[in-house]
């Protein structure tokens, strides 16, 4: 099932370095994570990590957009809709449950939603219509620049934005602060680096001495920016590296950061399974308040909440699996109560969630004892 | 074991002392002393808690002795309080007072560190014209209001980005509460456009600009206090161009260089002057040019001085930089109008002065323009007290019974706030003659006194009925309104000064003034207090005829001065040094001798005026001012021989009469004493006739402290050979911060106004 | 989501650029594009914006690997997000 290495002779050899780059840090178990749904994707796909030494642990850590959007956020977009609003998000945000529900149901309950591959799309239907439309912002800093460029060139007057959009170095710095985490390194994502630059971990790496790598998506190219990242660990060397300057350069894309910095503002929020992130979620700035639908509307979420949670729901341990402490394996609804078709987590719902990745490339992957392809 | 006992102290501060990193380094030198507690902005400065045993508490007091450079600390209070069981030293949010007497800083020009920034590849702030921090940066010309925070200045509507948010909330990094903080992801940024508006889109303005000052052009470039004029400092024809458009007189161009070694290339730059040259202040500091350097002749004509300024900021840095040579940068105004400081105002004022413009988002919300700095008498003395220096105030040694607004006089225009025991001195305004200047001191008075929180109960103008600044006092509502005598101002400043309270002997030499007698005065001597004075000896007076048209037409003043020594038989060869044709001559010298009383003006200035018309044969002035700087800068030092005078007693006072002088001065020329000799000797004669009555005034009423000012005392050569002319160990006090002319006029007005008002 | 695809820029309208991915003609906004893009040049592309214009000098490696990943079965996770890029407009 794993599927063949483009370039098999290169990937042995990778696979060799990484176990003597491994070895020399001499310790028990090696953790590194990576905060990038085609990174796992890449990773199972391709059945990498039965190519990893038995030290070494490479987890995913929060980096699906859809799934570390956390339950109030969901509420508010489905409460909107309750309250007549039409909505419009990127496609796998509207299977992803909230507390009471996920914004598909409110569809079967008669609210408008659109699924759209793009804000600018969102915007040409608000244009075609005069009633509220808000477009329900999820994704990260790469996302969410787009956001921003549309609301600079200018929405129509019905228009508004509910962000729920996120920023990810923060959520690095929590997860390096965790009492008892053993990330000894980060991976990190080669598209997202092309808008922030790679200098954006610059600050991030003198603060922990954590090394970060940026890598491509590529398994080839994955590989080999984690076996520059055991080799930074086994020196104990803090730095940046980046092993993607196809696409990554030091500064980024000046342009796009500085809309998205006119736009949105960091604020302190809360990462579905890691409550509160200070500085990871992204606002409008009070310039543009008045296409802030929370500032726009009354959102009134409050009923939703008095729903009680399903047994189901109670169960989903999504949180845990976001910060990297837990397995899909550890789940007991993995595969059985909940799975593509009928998702009780977000973790499920989308395609760059955990769960979703493990349960599309076959069962539950225990791949460490198989056999590595050659 | 015994541990030593602990005490507790409160420390407040006041003075300059936010938004220049004071809190930060009041942390800092906190840990190293070994105290716990916490310090806070508060209402009138800063305000520190600190624990610890006696020694750790004596050591950290004593560091605190010594503060940024960006920080002026005025006052240092210190009480004992109760112990308090604290874990580490904190930074505290600010309390939030009603009573909100806070300066806000001066703009400090761009330091080291952030300089280094700008030139490194690898810095994310390479070549970004907006760099600063906690100790560097602009200040005053961005508030819009107080307290001194981000959101009340022009930076408000930038947010940051995290990275710059991330410095913003880091106790240990340079950029902690910088309110200023940008980087080119989040910041202000420059934009390149050709007159009339078009932009122009480059990729490295400042290298645009650069270019275009090396191909000639003339470039308006949009700094911190306002937009400059810049062009190629080695071209004579691009400062003839500038000149041109800018319809400028002959006043000199002010020049900028990269840094000390360029200065030192064109100039003799000695201690004091490099001090001044890279204080945070940044002033333009006079200094005497070397000859036949590479400055074209038209940046400072026929003028032995040179002003030169050092960057003040990253855009200057970068921009000298490239252009690879000096800069004129001279203040964007058609002639005497103010400065410009918005894009759109600049774009439409400037659209036939400038071939470019270099404009920036940055907002101006108070004009400064720059600051200059002579030295005299060894030492510099700020002859224009402007950008680097305001809002800061001065400590007087009396503090004022009720909030005092000072008006100022009408050339050169700065307005002075006394409340408490400070004096604060406004941006220079100009001439109000100009209406646009007159619209602008009328703004900047009101800012001042919302920054300050002071509400003024009097108002202080000068004696003379026609100064815009009187017109503007008269009708302001405050009920206490006091007319205060030009030099009687003059001599209150400088004590003032020098924390001089009781009475001194004051010297106050200028171009002119109104007198109590209705009379023009400019030559006084004085046995003066706060409240009053008593006149000691005056000048003799030379008519001016033709009135205020004599300022700028010297020979005039010249003819009534030969007229005046030769009781009318002017020596016919004097005449052929007036440049103008005989018959003018005749016609003036009739009008001399008819029945008609021209205005008589007893300036010393008018008489540096008429000797330097006379004997350098300068018929005209192109500014005010300028053939007495020439009669200044004529002179050999070398020469200490002096012309006669007499010392005349009149009813009220001394008269002090320079006709002997003049005889003797035509006599040395017709034998061909050379012009520099003469001009010494002038010198010596008018320092002599001072000491003489210095020295009658001791003998009558004892020893007083002796203080001069007045325009004429930004002539070092003049404060020299007066302080050497006075009785021997008895030194002669001048300005230093506060300028000698009627830029520091108002600081006087305020002193005496307070006193009279409490008589 | 982590994902941008590139494709070739056939037309521009302003800020509206006719990108080509393998057959498939979509609007793109160029609002974000880090340097100026001009027709036949190859832009990488997140949710219907240009993020980055492509170096000529790596276009080649880039289509290869990405036509790579589209050759896989359609059920695949990665091919159906890159598709998915695509399908943005």
């Amino acid at each position: 099932m794993p599927l063949e290495f483009r370039d098999p002779a290169r990937a042995a050899a990778l696979r060799d370095a990484l176990a003597r780059a491994t070895a020399r840090v001499g310790r028990e178990r090696v953790s590194l994570m990576h905060v990038c749904g085609s990174h796992e994707q890449a990773i199972a796909k391709f059945g990498l990590r039965a190519a990893f030494p038995p030290a070494l642990d490479v987890i995913m850590g929060p980096g699906c957009p859809v799934c570390v959007t956390d339950q109030p956020e969901i509420d508010e977009a489905v409460a909107l809709a309750a309250q007549g609003v039409r909505i419009a998000t990127y496609g796998d945000m509207v299977r992803v449950p909230g507390t009471a529900g996920s914004l598909a149901d409110a569809q079967a309950r008669g609210a408008r939603i659109d699924v759209v591959y793009s804000v600018a799309q969102a915007v040409e239907i608000a244009r075609a219509t005069t009633e509220p439309f808000v477009f329900f912002a999820t994704g990260f800093e790469t996302t969410a620049v787009a956001t921003a460029a549309v609301l600079i060139g200018g929405v129509p007057p019905n228009f508004s934005v509910l962000s729920a959009h996120k920023y990810i170095p923060p959520v690095m710095e929590i997860v390096a602060e965790m009492p008892g985490t053993r990330v000894e390194g980060f991976l990190a994502a080669g598209h997202a680096a092309t808008i922030t630059g790679s200098a954006t971990f610059e600050p991030f790496v003198e603060r922990h001495a954590l090394p970060v790598v940026v890598a491509g998506f590529e398994p080839l190219d994955i590989l080999a920016a984690l076996v520059k990242l055991v080799e930074l660990v086994g020196r104990g060397e803090a730095a940046v590296v980046n092993m993607f300057p196809r696409c990554v350069t030091r500064e980024g894309n000046v342009n796009a950061q500085r809309q998205l910095w006119t736009v949105f503002e960091p604020i302190g929020g809360r990462w579905r399974g890691i409550a509160h992130v200070p500085n990871g979620n992204l606002r409008l700035r009070d310039a543009w308040a008045a296409v802030d639908a929370r500032r726009r509307f009354t959102i009134d979420a409050a009923s939703l909440w008095r729903q009680a949670p399903s047994s189901l729901v109670r169960q989903c341990i999504c949180g845990h699996i976001m910060a990297g402490i837990a397995s899909p394996a550890d789940c007991a609804l993995f595969g059985a109560a909940c799975v593509p078709d009928s998702p009780v987590g977000a973790c499920m719902v989308s395609s760059e969630g955990t769960c979703r990745i493990w349960h599309e490339y076959g069962g539950v992957p225990d791949l460490r004892g198989a056999a590595c392809p050659s | 074991m015994t541990t030593a006992a602990r005490a507790g102290r409160r420390i407040r501060i006041s003075g300059t002392v936010q938004g220049v990193g004071f809190r930060p380094w009041v942390y800092r030198v906190a840990i190293d002393a070994g105290v716990t507690g916490r310090v806070r902005n508060d209402a009138r400065g800063v305000t520190i808690e600190a624990f610890g045993d006696d020694d750790a508490l004596a050591r950290f007091v004593r560091a605190l002795e010594t503060p940024p450079p960006a920080a002026a600390i005025e006052h240092v209070d210190l009480a004992p309080i109760d112990v308090e069981e604290t874990d580490g030293f904190h930074i505290v949010r600010s309390a939030p007072g009603v009573d909100r007497l806070v300066s806000i800083p001066p703009d400090l020009a761009v330091c080291d560190e952030c300089v280094a920034e700008i030139f490194d590849p690898a810095n994310r702030r390479y070549r970004y014209a907006f760099t600063n921090c906690t100790h560097c940066g602009p200040r005053f010309t961005i508030a819009a209001d107080i307290p001194y925070d981000r959101a009340t200045t022009t930076m408000a509507r930038f947010g940051m980005c995290p990275a710059c948010l991330r410095e913003y909330g880091d106790v240990h990094d340079r950029r902690f509460h910088a309110q200023p903080n940008a980087c080119p992801i989040c910041g202000p940024r420059l934009t390149l456009s050709a007159a009339g508006g078009v932009r122009m889109p480059v990729d490295d303005v400042v290298r645009a600009a650069a270019e275009a000052i090396r191909d000639g052009l003339v470039v308006a470039i949009k700094g911190v206090g306002g937009f400059h004029l810049a062009c190629d400092a080695t071209s004579e024809t691009a400062v003839r161009r500038l000149r041109e458009r800018k319809r400028r007189d002959e006043k000199p161009l002010a020049v900028m260089v990269a840094n000390l070694d360029a200065a030192s290339q064109l100039a003799a730059v000695d201690d004091e002057a490099r001090r001044w040259l890279t204080s945070p202040e940044r002033p333009i500091v006079l200094v005497a040019r070397t000859p036949r350097g590479p400055i074209a002749e038209s940046v400072a004509p026929r003028n032995r001085m040179l002003g030169l300024m050092l960057p003040y900021s990253p855009l200057h840095h970068l921009l000298l930089a490239d252009a690879g040579r000096p800069v004129v940068m001279t203040s964007a105004n058609l002639s005497d109008e103010p400065i410009a400081v918005d894009n759109d105002e600049a774009l439409e004022r400037l659209r036939d002065v400038a071939d470019l413009f270099v404009l920036h988002d940055r907002d101006i919300a108070s004009r400064a323009d720059d600051s200059v700095v002579a030295i005299v008498a060894g030492r510099g003395t700020v002859v224009r007290r402007s950008r680097g220096f305001v809002p800061r105030g001065v400590q007087v040694r009396r503090a004022f019974a009720r909030p005092v607004l000072a008006c100022g006089a009408l050339l050169k225009n700065t307005f002075c706030l006394g409340a408490g025991a400070t004096a604060w001195l406004g941006p220079h305004i100009g001439d109000l003659d100009h209406l646009s200047a007159y619209d602008a001191y009328v703004a900047a008075i009101a800012r001042m006194e919302r920054f300050l929180c002071v509400r003024p109960e009097i108002v202080a103008y000068d004696l003379h009925p026609d100064y815009s600044s009187t017109l503007y006092a008269k009708q302001r509502p405050e009920a206490v309104k006091i007319a205060v005598q030009h030099h009687h101002a003059h001599v209150a400043a400088v004590m003032a000064e020098h924390g001089i309270g009781g009475p001194a002997i004051g010297i106050a030499y200028d171009g002119a003034g109104y007198g109590t007698d209705g009379t023009i005065w400019g030559g006084e001597l004085m046995i003066a207090t706060p409240l009053s004075f008593r006149r000691l000896a005056t000048f003799r007076p030379l008519p001016l005829l033709g009135g205020d048209i004599a300022v700028h037409a010297p020979w005039r003043i010249a003819l009534a001065l030969v007229d005046d020594a030769f009781d009318g038989a002017v020596p016919d060869m004097v005449g052929s040094l007036f440049g103008v044709r005989p018959d003018d001559v005749d016609v003036m010298q009739r009008l001399l001798h008819r029945n008609v009383h021209w205005p008589l003006a007893r300036g010393v200035g008018r008489y540096f005026d008429a000797f330097g018309s006379l004997f350098l044969r300068e018929p005209k002035a192109s500014f005010e001012g300028q053939i007495a700087l020439a009669w200044n800068q004529a002179a050999d030092p070398r020469v200490t021989y002096r012309y006669g005078f007499t010392l005349d007693p009149r009813s009220d006072c001394i008269e002090i009469d320079l006709r002997t002088a003049v005889r003797e001065a035509v006599a040395d020329y017709t034998e061909g004493v050379s012009v520099a000799a003469i001009a010494a000797a002038f010198h010596n004669t008018i320092a002599e006739a001072t000491g003489a009555v210095v020295r009658r005034a001791i003998a009558d009423v004892g020893s007083l402290p002796i203080v001069a000012s007045g325009g004429c005392f930004q002539n070092g050569l003049l404060a020299e050979r007066v302080a050497s002319a006075l009785p021997a160990g008895r030194s002669l006090l001048l300005h230093r911060v506060i300028p000698p002319g009627d830029g520091g006029i108002a600081l006087g007005q305020a002193i005496v106004a307070d006193a009279i008002a409490r008589a | 989501m982590c994902l941008g695809v590139p494709g070739l820029v056939v037309e521009i309208d302003e800020l509206t650029a006719t990108v080509d991915f393998w057959g498939v003609r979509r609007r793109v906004r160029l609002d974000l594009a880090d340097e100026p893009v001009a027709v036949g040049d190859y832009v990488l592309n997140h949710v219907g914006f240009a993020i980055r214009r492509i170096p000529p000098a790596d276009v080649e490696t880039t289509l290869a690997l990405y036509e790579q990943l589209l050759k896989e079965a359609n059920a695949d996770l990665m091919a159906a997000d890159v598709r998915g890029e695509i399908d943005a407009s």
